[in-house]
């Protein structure tokens, strides 16, 4: 079920948001959050509900042990039994074909005769994000920066809520504890307006803009290889924008979301074309998994604590399972090295980086950022590299069908991602005018028509 | 998350009104909603279907009478349905074939045309875009929805023929002649139009081919036409059975009792024998190679359940027929087109021994989806490099 579609939109959410405040106690409407959760998830493939409720289970009792037992080993086994079992449905469900695909490219590479199996396993949708949901929550538990619930419904509301679950933002649980707990006492009508406000921003960000890209996207990524320079670099920017808008439409009607059921879910994107370094870059793209990479992998490694060298090495290894995080592709892995190798050079020389004037650090940043998406779309390395030959060795030929359209799309969606205010910056300076409510049911209409036209797709960061 | 939020969180609190205030602001809401959705499609339509933002474009926009029948209107367009210059689905061409190239031409009714499969997937286009390494082939398709063989006639003569094709692929529907053979059926419904009535203009006479312009439609809502769209999508099967149940037996009330037809009718049989070789033996005498092609549908003998509804569905056309009856004269039908093709000596593409009864390869009992298309272009492509196009 896609937030963009009409059974989500008519059918589902109303359901859930009028059952949820008919009951009171705070106990019924995490129960309520829970269900519909699951519901939600089964919509896609009801067998995999097993597996997350399997992992909800294992992290619930995580937290249990933790609140039970004090010795020191006792806790480092809650700690690690559980994110290894999480790791390991990850592993299976999103790594096994990519290891056995990889060791048989190795071992023909080196002319030992294996045959290693070929696994052809359906990716349970939103695996990578509720597994981070658990896995920061038991290693908060253990840190003693949460204190573990007790409530196996309110953690399963957590696990399972329908807005954040398929894809992101990584809200932990210390991030909505607060809200959580106040679930029985939450008022309906103090974040309605909030609520609608950035649910209807991000189906206008998805659906008018994001699926419009699109239309030009998918086709000119099936024939790649007869582009031009000047299509090809077409084809990148409306990806740049269509990744951007996409996503960033996704967590922002997860938060509209949010607020709808008394939820304060975190911001997710904060403009982030409109970084100037890379290190600005990462502070505003997906900030959810960002800082989780920083809290959970970059600092325990040692940060920048050990010296220079170790800070780069961190850096790079940081970069490199996060990029590994968004799919079993070694051009997912480039993407990620490619992210640390700029995120080093910016620490190497950041005066030189921070000397170009504000315009051409995000220009060049942007840049940058788009040469990055071409490894993050392409599905190998061969369609990568002939991209990329196409964008820089003037291939003479057509631009891509449709031109005019193509432009003014980029032009509003360039503007509105490098100039124009996101979400949060939007509703925090609106005013709750009248006039301010009607634009929001036009442009909500306006929504209605396109999804209605058909040319809705899924979100590009539920195949992660 | 901001005090700034915070702040408007409570300042939208004080936002609600007195539930009158309310009610006008959500009517004037409600109307913002429509009229943005209304411009909204028509800008849709207007930037990725070339639609003109006034434009109200009708089904029936897609076919024109010309002197000697029916055949595509120019430039027509609906839904993402769009025809060239010549009334023709795909790509523009030139009357005569590009020097060197081989033109393949396919002749049909609304499973040629595509009606289901996305756009540039019909059967026509895979075919083309599989053939494209084979050298130089052009593939033209001629269909047009409704086009029974017998309206076929006048059309090659007048009008395909001046194409000037090295082959001439056949894909007929015997289902016209059934249906022909029955009582008129209701038009009120946006459906697959199945039959329609066969056209018999004089094959003499030599008339100008005079394209009518476009009429124009008064204005009727895009946004609603699309919502239309997604609730037919969304609708129960068993409510749609139930709405065409009623519909049948109206249609039934209304005629003249008679006893239901539990066979295939001779005589319609007999007619499409004649339209079949008739159509084959105007195309030879042109110096053109035929294919024929026997017609797919996704039941076969014995009836399954889950192929009830679509044969359900074609009562609409023909109320007085037992449900069996469709696709036992879907198969005598092409018994009919397997005799014809070796009494003429043509080359036969066997395409229902491949996928009738292939519930995932049609949208309804004769329509090919995306798939279905697929494997019938492939198909092709595959007896076509055996012969050689």
């Amino acid at each position: 079920m896609l937030f963009n579609s009409f059974i989500f939109i008519f059918g589902f959410l109303p359901v859930t948001y009028a059952v949820f405040w008919l009951l009171r106690s705070a106990r019924h409407r995490y129960m309520w959050l829970a269900l519909t959760g699951y519901v939600f998830y089964g919509y896609w493939d009801a067998r995999f509900c097993l597996l997350m409720a399997f992992s909800t289970l294992v992290s619930y009792c995580a937290g249990l042990a933790f609140l039970s037992y004090q010795q020191p080993r006792i806790r480092r086994l809650a700690l690690v039994v559980p994110v290894c079992v999480d790791l390991a449905l990850l592993g299976f469900f999103k790594y096994a074909g990519f290891v056995m695909r990889s060791g048989q490219w190795l071992a023909d590479s080196f002319g030992v005769s294996a045959h290693f199996p070929v696994f052809d396993i359906v990716l349970p949708v939103g695996i990578s994000f509720y597994t981070f949901h658990t896995i920061t929550y038991i290693v908060d538990s253990y840190r003693g920066v949460i204190r573990p619930t007790r409530n196996l419904f309110e953690f399963s509301a957590y696990v399972s809520l329908f807005s954040q679950l398929i894809a992101g933002p990584i809200v932990r649980f210390r991030q909505i504890e607060a809200d959580l707990e106040g679930l029985g006492s939450a008022q309906r009508g103090r974040w309605l307006l909030l609520g609608i406000s950035f649910f209807v921003i991000g189906l206008v960000e998805k659906v008018l803009v994001a699926d419009s890209l699109a239309a030009f996207v998918d086709p000119a990524f099936r024939n790649y290889a007869t582009l031009s320079t000047l299509g090809a670099w077409q084809t990148m920017l409306a990806y740049s924008f269509q990744l951007y808008f996409d996503f960033c439409g996704y967590s922002d009607m997860a938060v509209g979301l949010g607020f709808l059921f008394g939820l304060r879910i975190p911001q997710n994107f904060n403009s982030p074309y409109k970084a100037v370094n890379p290190s600005d870059f990462w502070r505003r793209w997906h900030i959810s998994l960002s800082s989780c990479l920083r809290d959970y992998l970059y600092i325990p490694f040692g940060g920048n604590r050990y010296g220079v060298l170790a800070t780069y090495r961190n850096l790079m290894l940081t970069m490199l399972i996060g990029g590994l995080w968004h799919g079993g592709n070694w051009t997912f892995v480039v993407w990620g090295g490619l992210h640390g190798v700029l995120l080093c050079l910016y620490r190497m020389v950041p005066r030189i980086w921070d000397a170009l004037p504000r315009l051409g650090g995000q220009a060049l940043m942007f840049v940058l950022v788009l040469i990055g998406w071409v490894f993050f779309r392409a599905p190998s390395f061969a369609v990568a590299g002939s991209l990329l030959r196409t964008m820089f060795t003037g291939v003479a030929g057509p631009v891509l069908d449709n031109s005019s359209v193509l432009a003014a799309l980029l032009l509003l969606a360039g503007y509105w991602a490098m100039v124009g205010r996101n979400a949060f910056e939007f509703n925090e300076e609106r005013t709750w005018t009248r006039s301010y409510q009607i634009a929001m049911a036009a442009a909500f209409g306006a929504c209605l028509a396109v999804m209605a036209g058909g040319r809705n797709s899924p979100f590009l960061y539920f195949q992660f | 998350m901001s005090a700034a939020l915070d702040k408007q969180a409570t300042a939208s609190d004080g936002a609600l009104r007195p539930l009158a205030v309310r009610l006008v602001w959500g009517l004037l809401a409600v109307a913002a909603c429509l009229c943005a959705a209304e411009v909204a499609a028509r800008l849709d339509d207007s930037m990725f279907h070339s639609v003109p933002f006034f434009a109200n474009p009708q089904y029936e926009d897609l076919i024109m009478r010309d002197w000697f029948g029916r055949r595509g209107r120019p430039h027509a367009q609906f839904r993402n349905w769009k025809l060239n210059s010549l009334g023709f689905r795909g790509p523009e061409i030139a009357l005569d074939p590009r020097q060197g190239c081989t033109r393949v031409v396919v002749m049909g009714a609304s499973e040629t045309f595509g009606y289901y499969e996305s756009p540039e997937h019909n059967y026509s286009s895979q075919l083309a875009d599989r053939l494209a390494t084979q050298g130089c082939v052009e593939i033209v398709n001629t269909a047009v929805i409704g086009m029974t063989l017998g309206s076929m006639r006048p059309y090659w003569t007048y009008w395909v023929s001046r194409l000037h094709p090295a082959v001439v692929l056949i894909y007929p529907s015997p289902l016209f002649y059934l249906t022909a053979s029955q009582a008129s059926a209701p038009a009120s419904r946006d459906r697959p139009p199945l039959p329609a009535a066969a056209v018999s203009p004089p094959l003499a006479g030599a008339g100008q081919l005079a394209p009518e312009a476009t009429p124009v439609h008064p204005f009727e809502s895009r946004f609603i036409k699309r919502l239309r769209g997604v609730a037919s999508s969304v609708i129960p099967r068993w409510v749609s059975m139930y709405q065409n149940e009623r519909e049948v037996r109206a249609e039934l009330a209304a005629q003249p009792a008679a006893p239901e037809l539990r066979s295939p009718p001779p005589r319609a049989l007999a007619n499409f024998r004649d339209d079949l070789t008739g159509l084959v033996d105007l195309i030879r005498a042109s110096g053109a190679r035929v294919i024929l092609l026997t017609h797919a549908q996704r039941a076969s003998l014995p009836i399954e359940p889950r192929v009830l509804p679509d044969l359900w569905e074609m009562r609409i056309w023909a109320p007085n027929t037992a449900l069996p009856v469709f696709v036992e004269f879907d198969r005598a039908g092409n018994e009919i087109v397997r005799e014809a093709a070796r009494q003429e000596s043509v080359q036969l593409i066997d395409a229902a021994a491949v996928l009738n009864g292939c519930f995932d390869c049609f949208a309804d009992l004769n329509h090919f989806d995306d798939r279905g298309a697929q494997l019938m272009a492939s198909l092709i492509s595959q007896q076509l490099r055996v012969t050689g196009p």
